[in-house]
């Protein structure tokens, strides 16, 4: 009931920006909207969160604590997201960038994006979450190609056809894992593509058929989830599309995905017996993509850039963590919070600083914190807590990690904290001159106006900063802890 | 009441930066912030002697409390010296951001002494090493921020080592107390923990500033404004010492081969910080590769104690492990205390001159007598000599040498060795503070700063007050301490600092030697009144040979250490590079002449750069993937694919 | 393979227009080529339906036979014919080399299909892999637009045809979503082709290679 209720509205909400012409009245009423979806997610989440059992609804939709915390990830941000969205548009169609039409349409697929990633994660049914994520690129392919610039069609291009050419393999996956239910006589067929089901009956499944689903499910939903080598949509698609968009993107939609590629994970170690198989692909996948990440964080020179393959960054640290047993997957979950928050948190924040340089090179862009003195101190503060200072919950999900890691896998923790080494120094590198430095390297080619008003965005960073902070205290002191293992005791 | 004192000693940094949000740039606001930090430095420093003498002793264990006293002794002497020093560089240091690194910094150290589990350590650790990167960049210039991005590189690569040392004696378990880790430690196969102990000294190592890890030290150290590159070499690298001494003892035992390299790397940076004093002509660089050879001997002093330890037990041995335990401790006081003031005294020094450079400055003695005369005791003390506290700790160290010559053979020609080396180390370091000391102070003004700081006003009290209170208290660790220690004193309840009593018939009296030398000088003085002439001095012109003299006639640094510099210019790779342009193009024996001497560090050159240059050429290989071409994006799809379908159907 | 049915006949078909799919450089061959296999898919339907008695597989037949044998394909002409594109399409590959590999592609499809399933279904399975691996093989040789959305088409038959053989019930509305996503994806492709060429005249991927980290 009160999933329905949440897809129902999340519906209403892409429909909504359809009964406005203004631009101001159409973000008004998308606020509106997506307030109302914030506060069903916390609904629907927060319970089966705090220890009352999955919550289902005839055989379409099953939330359990991961999907939860995925629904209330995704309110979270989708909300800021699209509160701090007025002010950006707002200054993109004052300065001529964006025309006003066009504002209608952006509300009208960030809806259509967060419905599709809500359908993903509450969905039972795996060929409707097949179905939903692939919606997710379809809603985004337009807000990726938002601007009307060569380089965004490009972008959009290659995001259309790279994601959809994965998440076909995908369902190469969903079949296989659908053949494999059906051939060993413990699932009926009418039951055939409900997870809950499967992943009831899934010790009785054929081990060979199930590494092979499992193998095209990791590489193909991989590729959503921005994994090397299928990863090179990303840095494209992030720093094309606008701002709050590339927040949701690299927040909430590769989470959405790296859900998709644990699904098919559990049913996997379930017919294997064990997780050796799939560990062993995740950590190898986990670590080839830091190596990959570091590498191109290291010598970039376009800031959005810069945050997209740090959210690549994370995810390959997601996976890797995932690879390492139980204490991994707390710590996975640990970083799967912490990067959400402060990615979107980041990417909002880079948003105001192209409104105001209107370059997103590193060349042009400099002394942030004295022209934007609010989104210089706040981006600051993500800065930190992306880079994992304590009182960053990244902090704590890497010590996690090191210490699943260190006795059974050390090679691979010692390549991941070398990788962790050369991506902090290419932030460094590039980051403190970008804040504190009083010279940019190429001069802008408009004088650069000085000073901020404080406006939505600036609070909804605050709320980030204040969620993240506050989740590190709940951790290190303990309250958080059985929250984080009832979903990480999913995939243990 | 010790907890009171503690928690006051944590929340009074915490009142300052706030407070310093309110208004940052005021005079006023500045003497309240940093006056909370140092009576929060007070208040550690009482809650450490209080906790060996006093009501509550023994409530901290004496290690902790050691270090926090440090910690709280560097804390008072540069807060205070802050609150003149800072509004000399008002645009620079006078904000918010500032302070609040300052106490976040402090918290930080006070917090990792005092943690009781890996996980608090090491987020105190993480907290003290990225607010001392923004301490670093706070002039942030160009070079500032390139110091900056080496000092987080090799602070993250020593927290990497650390955190992996830690878990992997901890057994994996996030949560554990020292007691856990240590009983997990003895259920540790002896390769897991040899490799534990690497990646221990390797960590607390690099923030220590042992060779090889030391390249950042000179470099953020002299960029840093001076009242944190006090507490940088103070205070942090005392603190890596205690992460250092606090890991060896969750190990059951260490083998001889690893305290050995222990050793051997404390002599290595010992001898490199020595020589590359020698021969540094940056003032605040001079001091800090001083730290880095002070840092290697007193590593080196803690490898012999532990190697000492597994040896089967005699007397020599013992004695030896005495005048070990009674270095480590005595120096580690007494480096704090030095170096602190010294780069006090050298943040006042280029307050008033605006230049770092040693060719640059000098003539500083005439115009500013007292302060000379702090800076002649401190560089006195520095090089190791009577009656300061540095020469008794160094006494003890070279008392434990020779009681090894005594030893069976092979000890014997390793303690030769070992002696040897000291001397040598000993000497540069004697040579680089003469150095120091000399062309600052010495002869006349050699550029325009200097000339115009000479003429100039005195610096203030508050600029000088804290140096001489180090001086001062390095007096008292020569006249006071080192009896303390020869008692049995309530620090040797910790089983490294167990019999402190100095060997028999090496007994040393700090009174005795002050009064000798007070003697020495008294004789001189009065032989100096019996020979003088009876018409006194006449006071007149140098002889010049016709041609007036100009400061550009002094030796200057750089020709003052130009002996060592050929003498070891295969190590300091110095380079001579001599252009002569002719004035005229018919005559080519009148030319203007430029010389350049240049000296590189060795590992920078065979170690840094080449790693350096391989990860950005490995980066830009990597690069060539994003080529732009979807087609080639595709085929890595597949190709990753086909890999993983094999891999699944093997 | 063993029993040489009608099913295994339209299979063999659909094989057939797979291999000769990759040396085509005509557009309108390249799509017609597509039109026939999709026919073969409708056909194969229609006689599963008839065979085994399901009668929802004619519904899904008669979708498959509305777009992706009348709709997709004809949407692709008619945008390619109004923004002006090149017939000629422009591979980075000579059609010959690309025909060796298909051959290569079904030699790899079989030895997949060997190691997942029995004989039974070996041949089907077979030629939905080559499928998937043919239309790789034409996004990665195409440089034209139309000629990568027709290979990405392809893959998904070669993933809708492997639907069919081996997962056995595939509920009703998951076949309707995965056919309205095809749709939807490719109503976005022509747009964004429409507008590569508009912009840059040329609806190849010779002007779409700028982003990058050189």
């Amino acid at each position: 009931m009160m999933i329905n209720a949440l897809i129902f509205v999340s519906f209403l909400a892409a429909l909504v920006p359809f009964s406005f012409t203004r631009p101001e009245h159409t973000t008004r009423a998308a606020s509106i909207a997506s307030t109302v979806v914030f506060a069903l997610s916390l609904l629907v989440g927060v319970p089966v969160l705090l220890g009352a059992g999955p919550v289902a609804w005839g055989s379409v939709w099953y939330v359990d604590s991961f999907a939860a915390l995925l629904v209330v990830l995704i309110g979270t941000v989708q909300w800021t997201a699209t509160l701090a969205s007025r002010p950006f548009l707002l200054e993109e169609v004052r300065a001529g960038v964006v025309a006003k039409p066009l504002v209608r349409r952006y509300y009208v697929l960030l809806a259509l994006f967060v419905l599709a990633m809500l359908v993903t994660v509450v969905s039972d049914n795996l060929g409707l979450m097949w179905v939903a994520l692939e919606a997710t690129t379809l809603a985004t392919t337009f807000l990726v190609a938002f601007y009307a610039r060569s380089s965004s069609l490009e972008a959009a291009w290659k995001y259309l056809i790279l994601c959809s050419t994965g998440i076909a393999l995908g369902f190469i996956g969903l079949l296989l894992a659908s053949a494999a239910a059906s051939q060993s006589g413990v699932i009926s067929a009418l039951t055939g593509l409900r997870w809950s089901t499967l992943s009831l009956g899934a010790a009785a499944f054929s081990p060979s058929m199930m590494r092979f689903a499992f193998v095209f499910a990791l590489v193909g939903f991989g590729t959503k989830v921005g994994l090397a080598p299928m990863h090179t949509w990303l840095p494209d698609a992030h720093s094309s599309a606008p701002a709050p968009i590339s927040a949701l993107l690299s927040g909430v939609l590769l989470n959405a995905a790296l859900f998709a590629v644990l699904r098919y994970k559990v049913l996997t170690d379930a017919a294997l017996g064990s997780s050796g198989f799939t560990d062993g692909l995740l950590l190898a996948f986990g670590t080839l993509t830091l190596v990959v990440a570091a590498a191109f964080i290291l010598t970039q020179t376009d800031y959005k850039r810069l945050l997209a393959y740090s959210s690549m960054e994370h995810m390959g640290f997601m996976v890797l963590a995932f690879g390492l047993g139980p204490v991994g997957a707390v710590a996975a979950v640990v970083e799967l919070i912490g990067h959400a928050l402060a990615k979107s948190m980041l990417f909002l924040g880079a948003g105001n600083i192209l409104v105001r340089f209107h370059s997103t090179k590193f060349a042009r862009v400099a002394d942030v914190r004295r022209v934007l003195p609010f989104t210089g101190a706040l981006f600051f503060a993500g800065i930190l807590m992306l880079l994992a200072v304590p009182p960053s919950p990244l902090f704590v999900s890497e010590y996690l990690t090191i210490a699943a890691g260190i006795g059974t896998h050390p090679f691979v923790i010692a390549v991941a904290l070398l990788a962790f080494v050369v991506i902090l120094a290419g932030f460094i590198r590039l980051i403190v001159p970008f804040l504190f430095g009083s010279e940019s390297a190429e001069q802008p080619e408009h004088p650069v106006v000085r000073g901020e008003a404080w406006n939505i965005s600036h609070a909804a960073m605050v709320l980030h900063l204040v969620l993240l902070v506050g989740f590190f205290g709940l951790i290190i002191s303990g309250a958080a802890l059985p929250l984080v293992e009832r979903v990480a005791a999913l995939f243990s | 009441m010790l907890t009171g004192l503690v928690i006051v000693s944590f929340a009074l940094p915490l009142a300052g930066a706030l407070s310093s949000f309110v208004s940052a740039s005021s005079d006023e606001s500045i003497r309240i912030t940093y006056g909370a930090y140092a009576l929060g430095g007070l208040s550690a420093l009482a809650a450490a002697i209080g906790s060996f003498v006093g009501p509550f002793a023994g409530a901290l264990a004496p290690i902790q409390a050691f270090f926090f006293g440090i910690i709280g002794i560097g804390t008072f002497l540069a807060s205070l010296y802050a609150i003149a020093y800072i509004p000399l560089y008002r645009e620079s240091y006078a904000s918010a951001w500032h302070a609040s690194a300052f106490a976040l910094f402090l918290i930080g150290m006070e917090a990792v002494v005092l943690s009781p589990s890996v996980l608090a350590f090491l987020i105190a650790w993480e907290l003290m090493s990225i607010s001392g990167y923004f301490l670093v960049i706070s002039e942030r210039t160009p070079d500032a921020f390139r110091a900056g991005v080496e000092y987080l590189v090799m602070t993250q690569l020593g927290f990497a080592a650390i955190a992996s040392g830690m878990l992997l004696l901890a057994g994996g378990a996030p949560f554990a107390t020292w007691q856990e880790v240590a009983a997990s430690a003895a259920q540790l196969s002896g390769v897991a923990r040899g490799v534990a102990f690497v990646l221990l000294l390797a960590g607390f190592g690099s923030k220590a500033g042992l060779v090889p890890l030391h390249q950042w030290l000179p470099k953020a150290h002299s960029q840093a404004p001076s009242h944190a590159s006090a507490l940088l070499s103070g205070v942090m690298l005392k603190v890596a010492l205690f992460g250092f001494i606090l890991s060896v003892s969750l190990f059951p035992g260490i083998p001889l081969a690893l305290s050995a390299l222990v050793i051997a790397l404390g002599l290595l940076s010992a001898f490199f910080g020595a020589l590359h004093a020698a021969v540094e002509d940056d003032l605040k660089r001079l001091l800090a590769w001083s730290s880095i050879e002070n840092l290697g001997l007193i590593f080196s002093g803690v490898g012999a104690v532990v190697m000492l330890g597994a040896l089967p037990q005699s007397p020599l041995v013992s004695a030896m492990a005495a005048g070990m335990v009674t270095f480590v401790i005595l120096h580690t006081l007494n480096h704090a205390l030095m170096k602190l003031s010294l780069f006090l005294s050298a943040g006042t020094i280029v307050a008033k001159t605006h230049t770092r450079d040693l060719d640059a400055l000098g003539g500083l003695a005439a115009a500013w007598p007292v302060f000379s005369g702090v800076v002649l005791a401190l560089s006195l003390a520095a090089a190791a000599l009577p009656p300061f506290g540095t020469f008794f700790g160094e006494w003890a160290y070279l008392q434990a040498l020779v009681l090894g010559l005594s030893a069976p053979l092979p000890a014997s020609i390793a303690a030769a060795l070992v002696l040897g080396i000291i001397g040598l180390v000993g000497g540069l370091a004697a040579f680089a503070f003469v150095k120091l000391f000399s062309t600052v102070f010495l002869g006349r003004a050699r550029s325009e700063h200097a000339a115009h700081a000479v003429a100039g006003e005195r610096p203030s009290l508050l600029l000088v007050v804290p140096p001489a209170l180090g001086a001062l208290a390095l007096l008292g660790t020569g006249l006071f301490v080192l009896p303390l220690l020869s008692a049995q004193a309530p620090l040797s309840a910790h089983a490294l600092f167990a019999s402190t009593v100095l060997a028999s018939g090496a007994a040393m009296n700090a009174w005795l030697v002050l009064v000798l030398l007070g003697g020495a000088l008294l004789l001189a003085f009065l032989a100096a009144r019996a020979f003088a002439s009876e018409r006194g001095a006449r006071v007149t012109g140098t002889w010049d040979c016709g041609t007036p003299l100009t400061p550009r006639m002094e030796q200057t640094a750089t020709g003052f250490a130009a002996p060592v510099r050929f003498f070891f210019r295969a190590i300091v790779l110095a380079e001579k590079e001599v252009t002569a342009e002719p004035v005229v193009a018919t005559n080519p024996w009148i030319a203007k002449r430029r010389i350049l001497w240049s000296v590189d560090s060795f590992w920078e050159r065979y170690a840094y750069r080449p790693i350096a240059a391989l990860v950005l050429r490995t980066a830009r290989a990597m690069r060539r993937m994003q080529n732009g071409v979807v087609q080639a994006y595709l085929l890595f799809m597949f190709i990753a694919l086909i890999i993983v379908l094999v891999i699944a159907a093997v | 393979m063993t029993t040489i049915g009608p099913l295994s006949l339209i299979a063999a078909l659909i094989l057939a227009s797979a291999f000769l799919l990759p040396s085509r450089t005509r557009l309108r061959t390249l799509v017609q080529l597509f039109r026939v296999q999709a026919c073969a898919l409708v056909a194969y339907l229609l006689w599963s339906a008839w065979q085994f008695g399901e009668a929802h597989l004619v519904l899904i037949a008669a979708l498959v036979c509305v777009l992706k044998v009348a709709v997709m394909p004809s949407m692709l002409l008619s945008i390619a014919k109004k923004s002006g594109a090149a017939e000629r399409l422009a591979l980075y590959v000579r059609p010959a080399t690309l025909t060796f590999i298909a051959m290569a592609a079904i030699g790899a499809a079989v030895a997949l299909a060997r190691v997942l399933v029995v004989d039974h279904q070996l041949f089907p399975v077979a030629v939905s892999f080559s499928l998937v691996l043919i239309g790789f093989e034409l996004l990665v040789s195409h440089k034209s637009l139309f000629g990568q959305s027709v290979g990405f088409l392809m893959l998904e038959n070669g993933v809708f045809f492997l639907g069919l053989t081996v997962a056995e019930q595939m509920p009703l509305f998951v076949e309707i979503g995965v056919l309205f996503d095809l749709l939807a994806l490719l109503v976005l492709a022509t747009a964004l082709i429409r507008r590569v060429q508009e912009t840059h005249a040329s609806a190849t991927t010779d002007y779409l290679q700028a982003l990058n980290d050189l």
